[in-house]
């Protein structure tokens, strides 16, 4: 239910479009359903341009973005809205919409392929959820790593345990990954 | 706090929606209460006030001359949807206007008052949900607010919405929708309304409308058995007519429930109004199929005839007017549904393009070739077509039916018209004897067809219509339809749009793509319309419309007209492709388009 770049033959044309995924199928009955589904669409993609509103607000502030933890956090805040708006479903898409439809910079530098693009605010999002206390103890790649693993920001106790292994350590990358499934199964 | 008597999974926002227009419905409600309980039958010393009162933000709503509320009238204005007044000789059946004074209050806070003929007071306050009349009283709620001393009832709504404040307040516009409403019962007995919002008492008066050209006047006109039309006045002037009041009115006790429009060219149209009302028995039969809200009514058997009856007195005075009709115009007001009519329509007007993609359900039957343009005939059923393909018991058919006599001889024909059911009982035989001047065309007057429940199968029906030379015994043309009663239509095998998609016509940037400025992309090769969403247009609809409700529908007409302006173009390629497109061919094929819009309107008014 949200809008995306799309690719369509026109009197044999190939063109690049911003399509809406709803149909509307004459007499299917469906179609009361379908507008309100279109109508919905309309008010994602709303908030999509307010957000990218606020985020090249921060962007300003942030001339280095790669890999700037500190931007990656504020733009994660902003991207809290899916849950405030109940679109935590659509949270998917709407990150492709963001940064590989609409401003690819904002996340990534390079256009890359919408699932390549759309790992960067799906990371914010998640770096977001963490207390801003641990956010500085380790690096952005390691985040990257931790972050991984679903839900593990809500386990505060056993975050505390990762970040200790990497800062003490010095873990990335795929050792990384494997101390943290390690810890999980003491844990368990 | 007592809970109301009813179920409440509907709320008041729910009941708002249901009103084209909530500030009309509001006076319309209000009135149509109050005149209801007027103290005489014609309504001596009836008032209804409408009072802003500024430093407390609230709308009183007061009448007089009325009988007020006694213990039976005060339970049931405290329900919903108590339809025990649909059997009596009221305006009000359905108990639901007052949910919508609910909607009109920040906090959905009503108070009420009421005195009876006994002299007795009473009191509640409430919302939606839940009321009471024994705890509290007016003071409590308005400090220094004196009770109401006589007969009749007050009704206080409590801080009025601010979003609603500036519409609501606006006293022009208040008052044309009391004038538009409640004209007869101004005219015939004086009643009085006053409108004051800003301090100053308003009473509303009737307008002076232009001097009239042509009036027709029938008088005691009998809608099959079910009642009569007392009075169906037309009237023609010399200027414009105000908008309020163009259309012919159709009135149920003195209250306009809604205007029939009239399908002509504009400068016509604008110049045309009248009014119609009925007997006691037609005017019951009215009331039990009028919508909830008093804006309209129900596809019933007596709306249909009424309706059908209208449409015909009026065509035939448009023709005395002007000698040929132009019907372009369509009616604001459609239906959910109009989006199905594209296929319906385009393959009743120009099956030639039926030759897309199946229809969803359809049998996935590879494209075939265009078929060759149907011979036209020079004396012909020109149209032949039923109001709707899927009939329950107690609608009506509505055949439109036209026989063209493109020949330069007068012609004296018959029409032979039978609707049998596919087991072959035989539902309706009629006889048309016809009298066809030299190029020329005639509308037939086709007798209306209702359903029985107790005679009539379900299922599957072949309307048929043959056109017979009188003087020779020629058979000329044939035509037919089905259409089903009680039971789903088969999807149609293949479709001219299978669907509507949307795209955005601007990029991100806010510059336009190439096509921004386009309502929708030429149709695809497999059926699909693109319509620019963000078409200006298309967005000013979308932001006009109050209600979900009515944005719905403004979609799909939308669409519709994207569909139909699609049929317009392939016809031309078409008829370009296979060097038969001369000036003629053009306006043929933009009037078919026209009509194709024009019957969309009508089907579904």
């Amino acid at each position: 239910m949200v809008i995306r770049k799309k690719k369509i033959k026109i009197n044999g044309k190939e063109i690049e479009i911003d399509a809406f995924d709803t149909s509307l199928i004459p007499g299917s009955g469906t179609e009361e359903q379908a507008i309100n589904r279109l109508l919905k669409e309309e008010e994602i993609e709303k908030e999509i341009k307010n957000v990218i509103e606020k985020i090249k607000k921060i962007s300003g502030k942030h001339p280095n973005k790669e890999k700037n933890i500190q931007y990656y956090y504020e733009v994660g805040q902003e991207l809290q809205f899916v849950d405030k708006k109940n679109l935590t479903n659509e949270k998917g898409k709407i990150w492709q919409r963001l940064a590989y439809d609409i401003e690819p910079q904002l996340f990534v530098r390079k256009k890359k392929n919408p699932n390549e693009a759309k790992r960067h605010p799906e990371f914010m999002y998640l770096l977001a959820k963490v207390s801003k206390k641990y956010i500085n103890k380790v690096s952005w790649d390691q985040w990257y790593e931790i972050l991984k693993f679903k839900d593990i920001y809500k386990d505060e106790e056993f975050l505390e345990q990762v970040l200790s292994e990497c800062a003490n350590n010095n873990l990335s990358g795929i050792p990384l990954r494997n101390k943290i499934k390690e810890l999980r199964k003491y844990k368990r | 706090m007592k809970k109301r008597p009813i179920n409440l999974e509907r709320s008041d926002a729910n009941i708002a929606e249901q009103y084209p227009n909530i500030y009309e419905g509001l006076q319309k409600d209000a009135a149509q209460n109050s005149w209801d309980a007027r103290a005489t039958k014609k309504g001596k010393d009836w008032k209804l006030v409408f009072k802003y009162i500024h430093e407390r933000d609230i709308l009183v709503i007061e009448d007089f001359g009325t009988t007020g509320m006694d213990s039976k009238k005060w339970v049931a204005y405290q329900s919903l949807w108590d339809t025990s007044k649909a059997d009596e000789d009221t305006l009000g059946a359905r108990g639901q206007g007052k949910f919508l004074f609910h909607y009109f209050s920040e906090d959905k806070l009503l108070l009420t008052e009421t005195i009876d003929e006994n002299g007795i007071y009473r009191f509640s306050y409430g919302t939606a949900e839940e009321w009471d009349d024994e705890t509290r009283k007016l003071q409590d709620f308005i400090p220094g607010a004196s009770p109401l001393d006589r007969q009749g009832t007050r009704i206080w709504i409590m801080s009025v919405k601010p979003e609603f404040k500036d519409e609501l307040l606006d006293y022009r516009s208040f008052m044309r929708f009391i004038v538009s409403t409640w004209w007869e019962i101004i005219r015939n007995y004086n009643a009085t309304f006053i409108v004051n919002f800003d301090g100053v008492d308003r009473q509303v008066i009737l307008p002076g409308l232009p001097e009239v050209l042509k009036e027709k006047h029938f008088e005691n006109e009998r809608i099959k058995k079910i009642g009569k039309i007392r009075n169906l006045v037309l009237r023609y002037c010399k200027d414009e007519v105000p908008e309020e009041f163009r259309g012919i009115a159709i009135q149920r006790g003195g209250m306009v429930i809604l205007r029939i429009p009239v399908s002509a060219e504009e400068s016509t149209k604008n110049r045309i109004y009248g009014y119609c009302d009925f007997d006691d028995d037609l005017e019951m039969e009215l009331k039990k199929c009028e919508m909830p809200n008093h804006f309209g009514f129900f596809n019933k058997k007596a709306w249909n005839h009424v309706r059908e009856h209208v449409r015909r007195k009026l065509d035939d005075f448009l023709l005395e007017i002007t000698p040929k009709k132009e019907k372009i115009e369509i009616a604001a007001d459609i239906l959910e549904e109009a989006v199905k009519l594209v296929n319906d329509l385009v393959s009743e007007y120009a099956p030639e393009l039926l030759v897309g993609p199946p229809a969803k359900g359809g049998k996935g039957k590879e494209p075939r070739e265009p078929v060759e343009p149907r011979e036209v005939l020079p004396v012909r059923i020109d149209l032949f077509r039923p109001n709707q393909h899927k009939f329950e018991y107690n609608e009506t058919l509505v055949i439109d039916c036209e026989i063209a006599n493109d020949t330069g001889d007068k012609k004296n024909l018959l029409f032979k018209l039978t609707i049998t059911h596919a087991e072959g009982t035989e539902k309706h035989n009629s006889r048309y004897a016809l009298n066809i001047p030299a190029e020329s065309r005639k509308k037939i007057d086709v007798q209306l067809i209702d359903f029985d429940e107790e005679k009539d199968k379900t299922g599957e029906y072949t309307a048929e219509g043959i056109l017979i030379n009188e003087d020779t015994n020629e058979q000329l043309h044939k035509r037919k339809f089905t259409f089903y009663l009680h039971e789903e239509p088969p999807r149609r095998g293949k479709a001219f749009v299978a669907k509507f998609d949307f795209l955005l016509g601007k990029k991100p940037d806010g510059t336009l793509q190439y096509y921004g400025k386009w309502k929708n992309l030429p149709i695809t090769e497999k059926g699909t319309v693109w319509v620019v969403y963000d078409h200006s247009e298309f967005v000013r609809i979308r932001d006009l419309a109050r209600t979900k409700k009515v944005k719905s529908r403004e979609i799909l007409l939308y669409c519709a007209r994207c569909g139909f302006d699609e049929a317009l173009r392939k016809l031309l390629e078409l008829r370009y492709t296979d060097n038969t497109l001369d000036l003629d061919k053009i306006k043929e094929i933009k009037n078919s388009c026209d009509e194709m819009l024009y019957e969309a309107s009508l089907r579904t008014l």
